[in-house]
């Protein structure tokens, strides 16, 4: 099976190469044959590249030990649950795999898009392909997962060898989290490359207007609510697993997945004033670049070994070909903008400096400036290093103090942008809109305060938190009433039906909504409790108002670990409320240990608690135990952001003609005329 | 479980109320104590392993350059050594790298002041282009005869109209003509 998936990924290569030729000069003959030939050979190549993944999985759940990949990162008793996670445990694995999304992505480009687009679609299929090509080079010649073992013989000839068993999974990456995180990671990443290679390929073919924005804003959204889901999954992979009572490190390999992001965050609203208004066009084609370039930058900060991290893979020799990619890519893209520069020339006109289109610019600077600060601090020891000679290390009190007050005035602008009007706001606007968000906020903090909430920046993130979801409470009932008001309809009712009118911008809100959620729930951080002490059977310790009673403490082996388990009997109030059981876990295959975190987690907050070890003195249980306030809101905040982003994703139910008819012709029975005129519409039909 | 679900169901239907509810929860004030001296100090250091963490957050099982340094510093602040000359005795043991941020002196000054210095560069660049777009946009009143035909009240109605229009069918787009 490793032969088969070695030829698969070999053809696949060669395949690749065929598209990229073909597709040249398909694009310079236009010889339709030729172009069908080169989409073929792209469609082949995901297919083989699926094949060559199927035959991965296919050694790791036969437990082949005779790849060294697989008995590098998988054993025995490893659960099959885990063996599915191990395809992307290590180097060559994960390269593999996002070779694979990166393939999937391409098919369904090319097939959803077969017949359209003919004078985009070739250079889209090229440009894929090239991609495709970078990555299959690394999987093939450079980091191949079918490396097999071998030994020489006592006379000297190499022979294969299987080992009778494997090294096994590294025990953090023993939890059920981490075989959705990475996936969902990649998908996110790798989704980058399609709006990326439509961006190059409009450029390139001079395609006109803003259609690549139009055929790839749905492309643009799954990958960003997949990077968004990745990245809060790797943050709760965190907390839940590493046992050091937070979520966010700002480690390299987190932050490279923030700085896409961000960047991709900002393309996301910028890409309005093109469609709009038809500006922006050079910035909305460099953030896309910049997107997708950070997206590799990342990978090749996590890879390469050039930034200390704390789950980034051991150095390698795949840097300098990163390297490579990225300067490529950079002067591939720099070169088709000098040369068809005069081609995003925008119509770049101002009514007022308080428009919704100053907003946008204001977000987008904001965005970038976030951006900027996160690889900043990232590279900050590697170019100190080389300025001066020394290390200076950049730690998490750099990233928050720059980051807090960038991030809480994106906040701001989160309750202000969207509520601003296209091309000029009048005061009168700015009272209607603001007046009462920001007197409820206000008050927020005013109640607040006396109660103890004295953190400078909690409170003013109280304080935008409750503006910005006032405003958009705002939008939803200022619609609704509109709508209940010609219909008769109960508000409810009207909501929902506002927000199927026009999916992108109340899915928009909803976002945003989801990302207040986030930032209630990450300024509890300055309410965070701790303490750590060693504990015997039967001694306490109290914390938050929590009361924590060591019953018992037991070894018992399992299948692929032997677990030391604290039972740990939880009083609130003197009053029983759970029992918690953390653990520790010990692997005798790879001679690792592993970190099972008890959480008792509530909206109000959590309790985490964390066997540490023992004591070297005199051997007893140590226990680590936090009370994170607020916590729980990051994760139900996620889930809305994604909740949010597949509402913009549905396609517009818009009435057509019939709402003035049903306006003229009032009364109409609440609930029934909607539904009578109502007619489906493309997605493309509205927006903001 | 129960009552989590419980929770979670009235934290949805009083979202503002239990926002406020939550955030006037009491703070997590710490106990004044040498420990809480040694963790103050340790969330300013790295541990020196390799981790790229916080010394003490460290989460390596049986990490010993970690517990180390935790050692070093309690005994260091039993001394009631002043917490300056304590972390300056760890820059000169292990060098700046030790530092949870970099120092805002030398050439760590320029850490500080980049980022902000690009999004203040950024703010200007950005509202020297808008003053360039807004005298791109050709002005009404150079219209003759428009200042006198459409008055400020009608401007405003008109654009009221427009942004409930947008409320209802949501705005017509060049999108929305594809």
């Amino acid at each position: 099976m490793d032969l088969f998936g070695s030829f698969a990924l070999l053809l696949a290569f060669a395949c690749a190469v065929y598209a990229i030729v073909a597709g040249i000069l398909a694009i310079r003959t236009r010889n339709p044959l030729l172009l069908k030939s080169a989409r073929h050979a792209g469609i082949a190549v995901c297919l083989l590249v699926m094949i060559g993944t199927i035959s991965l999985f296919y050694l790791f759940l036969t437990d082949d030990f005779s790849v060294s990949y697989v008995a590098g990162h998988s054993n025995r008793d490893l659960e099959y649950f885990f063996k599915i996670a191990a395809l992307w445990s290590g180097q060559e694995g994960s390269l593999l795999f996002w070779t694979f999304l990166l393939s999937g992505y391409t098919f369904f480009v090319l097939l959803t898009n077969r017949g359209k687009h003919p004078e985009l679609m070739p250079y889209v299929g090229v440009i894929l392909a090239s991609v495709q090509l970078f990555f299959l080079i690394l999987n093939v010649f450079v980091v191949s997962p079918f490396q097999v073992l071998g030994s020489a013989g006592v006379d000297g000839v190499m022979r294969l060898v299987a080992m009778p068993d494997g090294r096994g999974l590294n025990p953090l990456l023993q939890y059920p989290e981490m075989v959705a995180h990475p996936p969902t990671l990649y998908m996110g990443y790798v989704g980058f490359a399609v709006p990326f290679a439509f961006a190059l390929a409009a450029l390139l073919g001079r395609y006109p207007g803003e259609k690549w924005i139009h055929i790839t804003r749905k492309w643009t959204m799954i990958a960003w609510c997949f990077q968004s889901a990745g990245v809060l999954m790797g943050a709760h992979w965190a907390y839940a697993v590493l046992g050091w009572g937070g979520y966010w490190a700002w480690d390299p390999v987190e932050n490279a997945s923030l700085m896409p992001w961000l960047t991709g965050t900002a393309f996301l609203h910028s890409v309005m004033m093109q469609e709009k208004r038809g500006m922006l066009k050079v910035w909305n084609v460099w953030l896309v670049f910049s997107t997708f370039l950070l997206c590799i930058l990342g990978t090749f900060l996590t890879r390469s070994g050039i930034v200390s991290s704390v789950h980034a893979f051991a150095q390698s020799s795949i840097g300098p070909w990163f390297v490579g990619f990225i300067v490529l890519t950079l002067v591939v893209c720099l070169w088709a903008f000098f040369k068809n520069r005069d081609y995003l020339k925008s119509d770049n006109q101002l009514d007022s400096m308080v428009s919704r289109e100053s907003s946008f610019l204001f977000n987008n600077l904001i965005l970038l400036a976030a951006c900027f600060a996160v690889l900043w601090g990232t590279l900050f020891p590697v170019i100190s290093e080389w300025v001066q000679g020394t290390k200076i290390s950049v730690g998490p009190p750099f990233f928050n103090k720059v980051n807090i007050p960038i991030g809480l005035f994106l906040l701001f602008l989160t309750g202000v942008g969207p509520l601003l009007a296209w091309r000029r706001t009048s005061v009168d606007s700015l009272k209607r809109n603001f007046g009462w968000p920001l007197v409820g906020g206000l008050v927020a903090g005013a109640i607040a305060w006396p109660l103890g909430f004295k953190d400078f920046y909690a409170l003013l993130c109280l304080i935008l938190s409750v503006f910005v979801i006032l405003t958009i409470l705002g939008e939803f009932l200022r619609g609704a009433i509109v709508i209940s008001g010609r219909t008769g309809m109960n508000i409810f009712a009207a909501v929902g039906q506002l927000t199927m009118r026009n999916t992108r911008r109340y899915g928009g809100y909803v976002v945003h909504f989801g990302m207040v959620l986030i930032f209630i729930g990450i300024s509890g951080t300055a309410f965070n409790q701790e303490k750590q002490m060693e504990m015997g059977p039967g001694s306490r310790l109290d914390l938050g108002g929590y009361t924590m009673n060591l019953q018992t403490f037991t070894e018992r082996p399992e299948k692929n670990y032997t677990a030391e388990r604290a039972t740990i009997e939880v009083l609130k109030n003197g009053q029983p409320l759970i029992t918690l059981f953390p653990e520790k876990r010990f692997f005798p295959s790879n001679e690792m240990s592993g970190t099972m975190v008890a959480i008792y987690s509530t909206l109000k907050e959590d309790l985490y608690v964390v066997y540490a070890g023992r004591s070297p003195e005199n051997n007893q249980p140590i226990i680590h135990a936090y009370v994170n306030p607020l916590v729980k809101w990051i994760w139900l905040g996620g889930l809305i952001v994604v909740l949010g982003t597949g509402l913009a994703l549905v396609p517009n139910r818009l009435p057509v003609l019939a709402l003035k008819g049903v306006a003229a012709t009032a009364p109409v029975a609440a609930g029934a005329a909607p539904q009578a005129v109502m007619s489906r519409r493309g997605s493309h039909g509205s927006d903001d | 479980m129960a009552r989590t679900i419980k929770r979670a169901g009235q934290g949805y239907a009083v979202l503002l109320a239990v926002a406020l509810v939550l955030f006037a929860a009491p703070g997590g004030a710490q106990i004044p104590g040498q420990s809480d001296k040694a963790k103050a100090i340790g969330k300013r250091l790295m541990c020196m392993c390799g981790c790229n963490q916080i010394l003490v957050e460290c989460n390596h099982v049986g990490c010993s350059v970690s517990t180390a340094m935790l050692k070093e510093l309690d005994e260091r602040l039993a001394r009631n050594e002043p917490e300056d000359l304590l972390i300056q005795s760890f820059v000169q043991q292990y060098g700046e790298k030790v530092l949870a941020q970099p120092p805002a002196k030398n050439f760590g000054l320029v850490a500080w002041i980049m980022p902000f210095f690009i999004l203040l560069l950024g703010f200007f660049i950005m509202r020297a282009v808008l003053i360039r777009w807004r005298n791109l946009t050709p002005s009404i009143a150079g219209v003759p005869g428009a200042e006198s035909e459409i008055s400020p009240a009608m401007l405003e109605r008109a654009r009221r109209e427009m942004e409930l229009a947008d409320d209802l069918d949501g705005p017509a787009t060049k999108a929305g003509k594809d």
